[in-house]
């Protein structure tokens, strides 16, 4: 990787830029920054800022960031188009997460995680593992009934987008992701009812 | 029941579906009571299509799974440290004349919630100030001259002024602090 990946916006914003420009390396080192910040996102959400479980955090968000469909050909357009992908990205994680915790569980082994170390945001996906799995279940259906939608959830739910910042992501008004939400968190609901 | 993920050659028309059902729900969501049902009626084409739209006005107007993942999961990950309210079912009394239904926003002075006053029938906001400032004044002042102005964050509809009175702006601070208490103070 050139250099040491920073974290700062404008860092990363240049390096947008000079990728969408065809820069040579420039392509690469957007995604060491991207991975970084990821990471660092993860660590934070699934660790809680504690050092436990930095390595299973770093080698899950590796794994769903390899997992991105053509990464390495995407025209990075701006910081909008950034959060819309790490979004993507968060749901990655967290549905893959909860399933390997589900696999462990099904296949009678034990959670290796010591009670005192397992902080509250890790215990709160295990516990609520199966309903995030049949979420991402109804999202892919929603997907297919309305592209846009899903979208807007992602952003909503995965990376607790505003509305606004929602709108900026997607390059949509307030109004419509005010309404794509309400009528995808109905539907959304409904199904997870069932 | 759950729908299958439609076959590629289903995909347009399960896709015009929805949207009809959703332009039909959009408008619904804006009316109430009798006014609602009538117009229901009307505007469906076929006892499917108002049995879909009528069951999406009930998820619209209920606390449901995605609601719960959002505060039992996807808060405490994004928000961490943040000392706010993420178990509303503890925020307010049973016999409470609200209901929380969604969370739609939050900061550092609190969360707010759409919630359903089931005396009057209709949507409002709640909001509640962060436990970790329930022992600040400054921050306790700030909630109530907030709350007697009747202003609150974007939700279709607000409380009123007079509904904002000091004694159930306290009753909130008090259900933010402790997750029970009920009475005015």
């Amino acid at each position: 990787m050139p250099g040491e990946p920073s974290s700062s916006q404008g860092d990363l914003t240049r390096m947008l830029h000079r990728a969408a420009e065809g820069e040579r390396g420039a392509l690469h080192h957007v995604l060491a920054l991207l991975n970084e910040a990821m990471r660092r996102i993860a660590r934070r959400q699934l660790a809680g800022e504690g050092e436990g479980h930095t390595l299973e955090t770093d080698g899950l968000v590796h794994e769903a960031w390899l997992r991105l469909e053509g990464l390495e050909r995407v025209q990075w357009r701006d910081r909008q188009h950034l959060l819309a992908v790490a979004a993507r990205t968060m749901r990655r994680v967290l549905i893959d997460y909860a399933e390997q915790r589900r696999a462990i569980k099904r296949g009678g082994g034990v959670v290796a995680l010591e009670l005192d170390a397992v902080d509250g945001a890790a215990a709160a996906i295990e516990d609520n593992a199966q309903q995030l799995q049949a979420l991402d279940d109804a999202l892919l259906r929603l997907a297919t009934l309305n592209p846009r939608q899903g979208q807007v959830v992602e952003c909503r739910f995965f990376i607790g987008l505003s509305v606004e910042e929602t709108a900026e992501a997607l390059e949509l008004s307030p109004a419509t992701v005010k309404r794509d939400w309400m009528a995808a968190r109905a539907w959304l609901n409904r199904e997870l009812s069932a | 029941m759950t729908h299958p993920i439609p076959t590629r050659t289903g995909e347009t028309s399960a896709a015009a579906r929805w949207a009809q059902v959703e332009d039909l729900f959009q408008q619904a969501v804006a009316l109430e009571g009798s006014a609602r049902q009538d117009w229901l009626s009307a505007a469906c084409s076929d006892a499917s299509m108002l049995a879909e739209v009528e069951a999406l006005l009930h998820a619209h107007g209920t606390r449901g799974v995605l609601d719960r993942l959002v505060d039992d999961v996807m808060t405490p990950m994004l928000r961490p440290g943040r000392d706010v309210p993420t178990a509303p079912s503890g925020l307010l009394p049973s016999h409470s004349r609200y209901r929380i239904i969604e969370r739609v926003g939050g900061g550092g002075m609190g969360v707010v919630y759409r919630a359903r006053d089931e005396r009057l029938d209709r949507d409002i906001a709640l909001k509640f100030l962060s436990p970790h400032l329930s022992a600040d004044e400054v921050a306790k002042r700030r909630f109530l001259v907030e709350a007697r102005a009747g202003r609150c964050h974007s939700t279709r509809r607000c409380a009123s002024p007079a509904r904002w009175r000091a004694g159930w702006a306290r009753r909130m601070i008090a259900a933010s602090c402790t997750g029970t208490s009920s009475r005015p103070t």
